[in-house]
């Protein structure tokens, strides 16, 4: 979305529904000059990529390219 | 101190023996001196050592001096892999396919524009789309999308950016054969079509520079070069376009590499026999995002060249802007390379490294036949680049490769940590340097003492003879994403 149209999300509102989860993302375009740049992720990557179980929660470690 | 489990072959290169790790299937070979050795992280030696457990590795699991961890292949690594029996991977070649240099020589000397670098660091910055997510002044159509990826820097030279010149004077002539355009997914159709003409963010740069010292005259003679003279460098590749094609085909190899039962030490190195259908489609798809990158230099190359016309207010040629030569340092090619006294069509993988063939190779233009490729290596903002050629010496040992740039000596968040409480644009500008960067941390992230020295990197490749030194060229303004 942002690579695409500019689009730089602001709200985010994420509910779980079972194994699913449903995002309502709003925003508008980025503008460098009132936005700041920040930094962008380019890719998901499978460097050191792990998933463990703690107690009743998984974490998962991602490291992205940015 | 040597790094335990390393032999020190001699002044410039350590070997990591087979044994190092289980699996390999040949040696590595690192060239560093004692200096950069003592810099060596364990992971991009760990890197080097899983390479030459991949099927059908020719020779030796290489790296050059800029070497430092990457994401499955070490950055600075060079694999050779047999047609037949060998592999290829998408880490081998890195997200960013195709990023390179190119580097443009002129009539200028440095006094003629001194007064004028900060003028011309500001119209580069406006002129030059820069920085996360930047968009260009271009919004490729479909069928538009399609040509670039077919035909690259030529495509962008018919619309009138250029001449046949920059085309002779380019990598690939500025676009390799066999790009499929069919192969590539929606997304990264999307993301690639408003990025064309883009510099981007991170460690890409547009740079004025002046030659400060010459090594080999006659070289310098053929390529145009001067000292005093003012050269512009450009370092970007294939924008999101690329990542996305990478992201894309390591899901198709990570399938490929497990039906083909390829045992990885490492998924980020996801593989496929390089004679099966899942490698001959990464190979179009790369070809194409390869293609993109080199239409993408050749634009920015244009709006360069706008940038110095308005701000000098003179015409082209008494500027004299032309380019010397663009190389790419992540890519996979087959080339023919001579093992054991016979020539052999191999898949060399240069992730982080630079081809630098050696003088009488077809693959080079007539001018530059008899003093070999030229290759460009770009240091930090505060020091030095370089400006190399091929060696015969380079085609035996490494498969026509050596460096392709400083190579980090911090990570981004280590130079943030250091760089905290200064301002790195005025530290650069009291050593005469304009700077100027779009994203909030970048110049902390690539301050020169987050990079090794790249004048050490470059003098252990030209000590053991993979490329010769030509000249060096210092920084006079610079623009980052």
């Amino acid at each position: 979305m942002f690579d695409t149209y500019g689009f730089a999300g602001k709200v985010f509102c994420i509910s779980f529904q079972g194994d699913a989860f449903r995002a309502r993302v709003s925003g508008g375009l980025f503008d460098p000059e009132r936005n700041g740049q920040k930094l962008l992720i380019k890719a998901a990557t499978y460097h050191n990529l792990s998933l463990r179980k703690i107690d009743a929660h998984w974490e998962a470690t991602v490291i992205f390219d940015i | 101190m040597a790094v335990e489990g390393l032999r020190r072959i001699d002044s410039t290169r350590v070997e990591v023996p087979k044994g190092y790790k289980a699996g390999m299937r040949t040696n590595g070979i690192i060239y560093v001196d004692e200096t950069l050795e003592r810099q060596l992280e364990a992971h991009s030696i760990d890197q080097v050592a899983n390479v030459a457990t991949l099927p059908g590795i020719v020779g030796s699991s290489l790296a050059m001096p800029d070497i430092h961890t990457g994401y499955g292949f070490t950055i600075g690594g060079v694999a050779a892999f047999d047609l037949k029996e060998g592999i290829i991977s998408p880490g081998g070649v890195g997200y960013d396919i195709n990023c390179g240099v190119r580097l443009l020589r002129s009539n200028l000397y440095k006094d003629d524009i001194a007064p004028r670098i900060k003028d011309l660091v500001n119209a580069f910055y406006k002129d030059i789309p820069t920085g996360v997510g930047s968009k260009g002044k271009l919004r490729l159509n479909s069928k538009e999308h399609r040509k670039v990826l077919l035909k690259g820097a030529r495509w962008v030279v018919e619309q009138g950016f250029g001449d046949k010149e920059d085309l002779a004077h380019t990598e690939s002539e500025g676009c390799i054969e066999g790009a499929d355009p069919d192969l590539i997914s929606d997304k990264a159709y999307q993301r690639g079509s408003a990025q064309l003409g883009t510099l981007g963010s991170g460690n890409h740069f547009a740079e004025i520079q002046y030659i400060d010292e010459i090594y080999d005259e006659e070289a310098a003679g053929s390529l145009g070069l001067f000292m005093g003279q003012i050269t512009v460098m450009i370092h970007t590749g294939s924008r999101g376009f690329g990542h996305q094609v990478c992201t894309d085909f390591l899901e198709v190899m990570q399938k490929a590499a497990h039906k083909y039962r390829i045992e990885l030490p490492d998924r980020e190195l996801a593989c496929a026999p390089f004679d099966s259908p899942e490698a001959r489609d990464y190979m179009a798809a790369m070809r194409a995002a390869a293609n993109y990158a080199w239409a993408n230099r050749q634009f920015i190359m244009h709006w360069v060249k706008e940038s110095f016309i308005n701000v000098l207010s003179t015409g082209p040629r008494d500027i004299g802007l032309s380019l010397i030569y663009d190389v790419a340092h992540n890519i996979a090619k087959v080339e023919e390379h001579l093992v054991d006294g016979i020539m052999r069509k191999l898949v060399v993988h240069r992730k982080g490294a630079t081809r630098a063939f050696a003088p009488g190779h077809a693959e080079l233009p007539g001018v530059y036949q008899h003093i070999g490729q030229p290759v460009i290596i770009p240091g930090d903002m505060g020091r030095a680049s370089y400006v190399l050629v091929g060696t015969d010496k380079g085609m035996r040992e490494s498969f026509g490769s050596t460096c392709h740039g400083a190579g980090r000596a911090m990570s981004r968040n280590q130079a943030m940590r250091v760089a905290k409480g200064r301002a790195i644009w005025r530290e650069m500008e009291d050593r005469g340097i304009i700077v100027r960067a779009t994203g909030r941390s970048t110049l902390a992230e690539e301050m020169p003492e987050a990079y090794k020295d790249v004048s050490n990197v470059v003098d252990v490749v030209h000590n053991a003879g993979l490329s010769k030194k030509v000249a060096r060229l210092r920084p006079l303004g610079v623009i980052k994403g």
